[in-house]
């Protein structure tokens, strides 16, 4: 059991995890779970770290867990982050490619211990990034993490989805067009839903994508939430990618163009890791997949609104009083800045 | 007057940096009071300017409607443009709450005239895009104004 309780939502979670973990662990022996803290960072899900350790075939046996638990509202609730399975599966096949996530260990997908759906993975090393990579770092750590950066952008779009088993949690676009439509509907349906007052820039943005939208035949594993920010490193590198709630089949494309928004870039370079056109070029190098200029342009207008929508999910959800969180407020104060790039992007 | 809401959020604030985010442990919960800092930063620097900047934003709105009927009466509702012509703005000295619940309708307005102008002939859609387009240029400058204090910028 947690052997420091200083509020209530850890005494609840520490009672949780442990009648999860026992049935989880039937062959398990005098588990006990350690070091429960609570996480600051992302927003879209409740996060705790813990270690643990029990007995099993006479043996001792410990690790590192991180517990993802759906907050009251969830930032974004669109089709692909509400069915906590969906995560689970997709991180779990990647794992199975040896690129470096964390390993799902336990599932509570209908939040039957944990009263809202959790997962339980890996916990790993390495330290988290601002949405830039920081400035102050060692340029030769930078060159370092950028080329991790791409090299694992371009494993995933190339791991070939048939063959990774997730087709019964994603389903792949049409052709053509249907790609792009997919993720404008989306986002649409995610502004329209959760919008407190109408924005025209972003409408005017919505109009602008649904004339602009690119084709492609070229369908792959799309993380949907690639960028600076969403791993972790130490001096070696890239540690671990994280935040795969928003991954779909869809055009590689779109990767791009929101690991290469402006919103989240720093000095001038993409993700602030290295200019875009290195960029482009380290990942045709490594994927031999072209880089197509105006669709990456079409996913960074996409890219923008997204993250708009994403913020004005967070105001609803904040000004309602159904999270009890300040970051929702403050994600708010971003859609200006958002819609000064889109309103130059679209030529408002 | 006083304390008045300013000296009231800047105390606060005082209260927090000073005894209440120092006694708390490092991790989740002191992050989490940094950042309510912040925001009661905003609300410190802005509060006063609301009435104002939505006095604003409201005349900004009913000026370009205006306009939009000039260019597309044609081709709007009936009920729509006859809800544009017969507004009547809120008085001066209406409080917040009444200067909000006028924003989101003309707001709405305005949305749906652009919806209404998507099957117009394209020399209105033209025109009411632009104006459209003016009016989301100053609303993005005043809006920028408005975050400047707590605007997250890394």
């Amino acid at each position: 059991m947690p052997q420091i309780h200083y509020n209530a939502w850890e005494v609840e979670i520490g009672d949780s995890l442990h009648r999860f973990l026992a049935d989880q662990l039937p062959q398990g022996r005098n588990l006990r779970v350690s070091g429960l803290e609570r996480c600051g960072g992302g927003a879209s899900r409740e996060t705790w770290a813990f270690d643990l350790h029990w007995q099993e075939d006479g043996g001792e046996r410990e690790g590192r867990y991180i517990l993802r638990r759906d907050p009251p509202v969830s930032l974004l609730e669109t089709g692909l982050t509400t069915d906590r399975r969906h995560e689970f599966t997709v991180v779990r096949a990647v794992h199975g490619l040896g690129l470096p996530v964390p390993r799902m260990h336990w599932l509570d997908a209908d939040g039957s211990y944990f009263g809202r759906p959790a997962l339980i993975m890996e916990r790993m090393s390495g330290q988290p990034t601002p949405p830039a990579f920081p400035a102050s770092e060692d340029p030769k750590l930078r060159e370092t993490v950028a080329h991790q950066f791409v090299d694992i952008l371009a494993r995933v779009h190339t791991a070939g989805w048939q063959s990774l088993g997730l087709t019964w949690v994603m389903e792949p676009p049409g052709p053509e067009q249907e790609a792009a439509r997919r993720q404008v509907d989306l986002w649409q349906a995610v502004y329209e839903k959760d919008r407190l007052e109408r924005h025209a820039i972003i409408e005017e943005a919505f109009l602008w994508l649904r004339t602009h939208l690119p084709s492609t035949n070229r369908i792959v594993l799309v993380h949907g939430d690639f960028r600076t920010g969403n791993y972790l490193y130490d001096e070696t590198g890239i540690t671990a990618f994280l935040d795969w709630e928003l991954a779909h089949l869809g055009d590689p494309m779109e990767d791009l163009g929101w690991a290469c928004m402006r919103f989240w870039s720093g000095q001038g370079l993409a993700g602030g890791l290295l200019p875009e056109e290195e960029l482009f070029r380290l990942y045709e190098e490594r994927s031999g997949i072209p880089v197509d200029r105006e669709r990456v342009f079409f996913y960074k207008v996409l890219g923008n609104v997204k993250m708009a929508a994403i913020a004005l999910s967070g105001v609803r959800a904040f000004c309602q009083g159904q999270a009890l969180d300040v970051t929702y407020a403050l994600v708010g104060f971003m859609v200006p800045r958002l819609c000064a790039d889109i309103a130059e992007q679209i030529g408002l | 007057m006083r304390p008045d809401i300013g000296d009231i959020l800047a105390g606060v604030q005082r209260i927090m940096t000073q005894e209440i985010v120092p006694a708390l442990p490092p991790g989740y919960l002191r992050e989490k009071a940094m950042y309510t800092l912040f925001l009661l930063e905003h609300c410190r620097a802005r509060w006063h300017l609301a009435p104002a900047y939505l006095r604003d934003e409201n005349a900004a709105l009913h000026h370009t409607l205006q306009r939009l009927l000039e260019v597309a009466r044609d081709d709007l509702p009936a009920g729509l443009a006859a809800e544009i012509e017969e507004f009547s703005p809120a008085d001066a000295d209406s409080p917040v709450p009444a200067l909000q619940e006028e924003n989101l309708r003309l707001r709405e307005q305005m949305s749906r005239v652009r919806d209404a102008a998507d099957s117009a002939p394209p020399r209105v859609r033209e025109r009411v895009r632009k104006e459209i387009a003016a009016f989301a240029r100053k609303q993005l400058e005043r809006e920028r104004e408005w975050v400047k204090v707590g605007e997250v910028v890394w």
